[in-house]
């Protein structure tokens, strides 16, 4: 028997599972787009706060710009950065624009207090970057709160956001983005570095876990953003 | 003394091989340049190893002139030291050999302060050379590269770093490294004194100079727990890429680099002592065997 | 008579070899002393000594009264050196290696000065040419405008006559002695060569295996009433009995082929002026010092 088969048939019975609840997932999926379809495009600044073990660098300013239907671009505002690759898929709108997904009520789950409502995506093409998305969704503000994905060519990543002032149009505040790095190990020798006697065990946090914390400080939205930003 | 200086100063200004040193620093600074210039980008892939494939980096930002005149001086400090000797290691075999050693001597001039003044002639063309390196591999790679934040890539223990200072916080560090630089040569050019003071041929100490920088060298790079403690503390070698410390910049609880730190304040001052300790060993040493020494040349 | 340089009992050795032993001597001022040896003698480790670049085992030289040892800077600056040829900067002029050495002297001189000093050796026409590009005789020459540019009291040259040719002897001689007559400095001169030595010195020292072998006045130790005369002629029995009319005058030996006379120097034109009125075929007439017999001795024993 295949993997596939398997999932399906988990698919399967998660989707009886559903069909349990008050709303139907597809409902809530639905309401959630209509709240981001508010947004055909925006340019945000704020700052990126990378955090990667062997990563020491400082917080950087950024400039995100979006454009319907799937179009998102960070960029920091000046000099260079360290960008996570990952952060093309902080674009929910990508998640729920498209139609092509199989749904699934996955239950509730509380977030930080808030009770939230656990749907899957799986994308019915092969195609699709992306494997599995797991959203957590607060059925009051119609906002996700949470979403675990995992992709095709980026591994898999998380993202948790938190909203103030522009939760009417969905836009977080804070988005906090987590993903799995790989070792990072230059070859001995190259760097010919000065020992100063301190190398003994460093405290690793998880080497193979790293952060990127968004703080969008403002939206100007639906202004109109040049294609040229996404080249 | 000072009259003593300027005679030395005007003799090594006058030698064509003094600018040997500037001519071999000048070739290798172009030729990285240019290198970079041409293909940075495959230098920076291997740098940035796996990490391309969950980070996007703009390499052309990233390689700018702070980046590349780090990336100069890593690997031209380890070549200056040749350069120092060549002149040091001269000073006092130099002119026994010339036989112009004993003609200085039988003037009313004390023999601790020609080798004073030989000593700061040797500091200054150092200097000097450090002037010149840090103009070409500094200010003209600013200019051919720009100016950004720099990436410091280093191993630490049996961890890989990936620092990054912000350019504003980048120039002080420079100017304290090549001070730092300037120190650690001194301990080269002090070595060499003391080895001149007992040849009388100028071959003999800048060969014999430079085989003990690279023997202790390759001792100071051995990774054995018995060395690490016991001997490399006390070889001035281990101290030579010191000046990186002031690049380690000090990071806070969340690995955020915190501006205008370094990592380790303690390391760079204990490494400035050994090496100062170094110079004034050398030096006193070169001092008491040279007042007694019998100028048979 | 003022004491220029006086040294006592200096002994120097290297490892087993006794360079200089028990050596004593004093030079007044005014002199020009004489420092003969041959090669290995020891000359040159106590020149050196009389100039501090060696230090005695023990004893001790004193400049007008003064220890060396105490006064070095001070004494020095009253004293110009060449010690065997003058090596100078080969890679700067003339000029720089005149003012390098001036300055030494804590002396800044002047363009005329320079000048001067470079005109007085004839090289004031070479005055930027590096001395790379020197004869051995022009390096020469330079050496002792460097030596003589601080107007020393004393000058001390070892061996200055080394490596020159005829005419460049001839010159170091006469310089030495107008040095001396007209600008009446005290010089020091070492030579293997003892007619070096009897031309210019008024005082002299020979050592030799490192110890002194005889000191004093030139004039009392070349006494020309005690010339050696060598006298070869063609009929040796007639030269004889003439020789012997003469006993007032010349005390002689046979020996091999020649005659071995010891007579006063002044009287030799005179005696062969007899020999020829008696016929006598002279083949050659060589008056000879005895102390150059006994240097040529000394020498010849190593």
């Amino acid at each position: 028997m295949k993997l596939k088969h398997i999932i399906f048939i988990l698919i399967g019975l998660s989707f009886l599972s559903s069909r349990l609840q008050a709303q139907p997932a597809e409902q809530l999926i639905k309401q959630v787009r209509e709240r981001l379809d508010q947004v055909v495009d925006y340019e945000a600044e704020g700052t990126m706060k990378t955090n990667v073990s062997f990563l020491k660098i400082p917080v950087s300013k950024i400039t995100m710009y979006y454009k319907k239907p799937n179009k998102l671009r960070l960029k920091n505002a000046s000099g260079f950065s360290f960008l996570p690759k990952g952060a093309v898929n902080i674009n929910m709108n990508q998640l729920v624009q498209n139609e092509n997904y199989t749904i699934i009520d996955a239950g509730k789950e509380t977030l930080n207090g808030v009770a939230t409502r656990v749907v899957k995506l799986f994308p019915l093409s092969d195609e699709d970057e992306i494997v599995l998305s797991t959203l957590y969704i607060d059925p009051t503000n119609l906002v996700i709160l949470k979403s675990k994905t995992t992709t095709k060519e980026n591994g898999s990543f998380e993202l948790e956001m938190k909203y103030g002032k522009y939760i009417k149009m969905a836009l977080p505040d804070k988005i906090n983005f987590s993903f799995h790095t790989k070792d990072y190990k230059l070859p001995k020798g190259i760097t010919f570095d000065f020992d100063d006697g301190k190398n003994g065990k460093v405290t690793k946090k998880n080497p193979s876990k790293g952060t990127a914390e968004i703080s969008i400080s403002s939206y100007k939205l639906n202004k109109g953003v040049s294609d040229l930003m996404f080249k | 003394m000072w009259g003593l200086l300027n005679i030395e100063l005007y003799k090594i200004a006058k030698r064509p091989r003094t600018y040997i040193a500037f001519a071999a620093i000048a070739a290798i600074v172009l030729i990285f340049q240019f290198a970079f210039k041409a293909d940075g980008q495959s230098y920076m892939d291997l740098m940035l190893q796996n990490i391309q494939d969950n980070f996007e980096l703009d390499k052309n930002l990233a390689i700018n002139g702070y980046f590349m005149c780090y990336l100069i001086l890593n690997t031209l400090l380890v070549q200056v030291p040749i350069l120092v000797a060549l002149v040091a290691g001269d000073s006092i075999s130099g002119e026994a050999n010339m036989g112009t050693l004993r003609l200085i001597l039988t003037r009313p001039v004390s023999r601790s302060e020609l080798l004073w003044a030989k000593f700061m002639a040797a500091a200054i063309f150092t200097i000097v050379l450090l002037i010149w390196m840090a103009f070409l591999s500094l200010l003209v790679s600013t200019w051919i590269f720009g100016i950004d934040d720099m990436l410091i890539f280093r191993v630490k223990g049996d961890e890989s770093q990936i620092l990054q200072i912000a350019a504003d916080d980048v120039l002080w560090r420079y100017v304290a490294a090549f001070a730092y630089a300037a120190i650690a040569l001194m301990v080269i050019a002090s070595l060499s004194i003391l080895l001149s003071v007992y040849a009388e041929n100028s071959i003999g100490p800048i060969v014999a100079t430079v085989c003990i920088v690279v023997f202790l060298t390759i001792v100071s790079n051995i990774n054995v727990p018995v060395i690490d403690k016991n001997v490399k503390p006390w070889l001035f070698t281990t101290y030579m890429v010191g000046w990186k410390g002031f690049f380690y910049i000090g990071t806070d609880a969340e690995g955020m680099p915190i501006k205008g730190s370094v990592e380790n304040w303690a390391s760079i001052r204990n490494s400035i002592t050994i090496l100062l300790a170094h110079i004034v060993l050398f030096f006193g040493w070169a001092q008491f065997t040279f007042r007694r020494k019998d100028i048979l040349s | 008579m003022e004491l220029a340089i006086k040294a006592e009992k200096l002994n120097k050795s290297y490892r087993n070899f006794q360079a200089v032993n028990n050596l004593s001597f004093t030079v007044n001022r005014g002199d020009v002393y004489g420092f003969l040896g041959q090669n290995g003698a020891g000359k040159s480790t106590t020149i050196r000594m009389l100039l501090s670049l060696i230090s005695p085992d023990n004893g001790s030289v004193a400049y007008w009264g003064k220890s060396l040892h105490d006064h070095r800077i001070e004494t020095l600056s009253g004293i110009g050196a060449i010690i065997e040829k003058p090596d100078l900067y080969k890679y700067l002029s003339a000029e720089d290696n005149l003012r390098i050495f001036a300055r030494m002297n804590g002396m800044k001189l002047t363009d005329k000065e320079v000048l001067f000093h470079l005109d007085r050796v004839g090289l004031a026409d070479r005055k930027k040419s590096n001395v790379g590009s020197f004869s051995q005789g022009m390096k020469q020459r330079l050496g002792i405008a460097v030596s003589l540019v601080h107007d020393p009291k004393i000058i001390i040259l070892d061996e200055p006559t080394n490596g020159l040719d005829p005419q460049g002897i001839a010159d170091m001689r006469n310089l030495i002695l107008s040095l001396n007559k007209d600008h009446g400095k005290t010089i020091v001169v070492s030579s293997h060569l003892l007619n070096e030595i009897e031309m210019v010195a008024n005082r002299m020292i020979i050592i030799h295996k490192g110890s002194s072998v005889v000191e004093g006045k030139v004039s009392e130790l070349l006494d020309p009433a005690q010339t050696l005369v060598k006298l070869n002629t063609i009929n040796p029995e007639k030269t004889s009995s003439v020789l012997e009319r003469f006993t007032a005058m010349v005390s002689f030996t046979f020996a091999e082929d020649h005659f071995r006379l010891i007579m006063n120097r002044n009287r030799v034109p005179e005696l062969i002026q007899h020999l020829v009125s008696e016929d006598i075929s002279i083949l050659s007439v060589q008056p000879k010092h005895s102390l150059e017999d006994y240097f040529i001795q000394l020498t010849q024993n190593d």
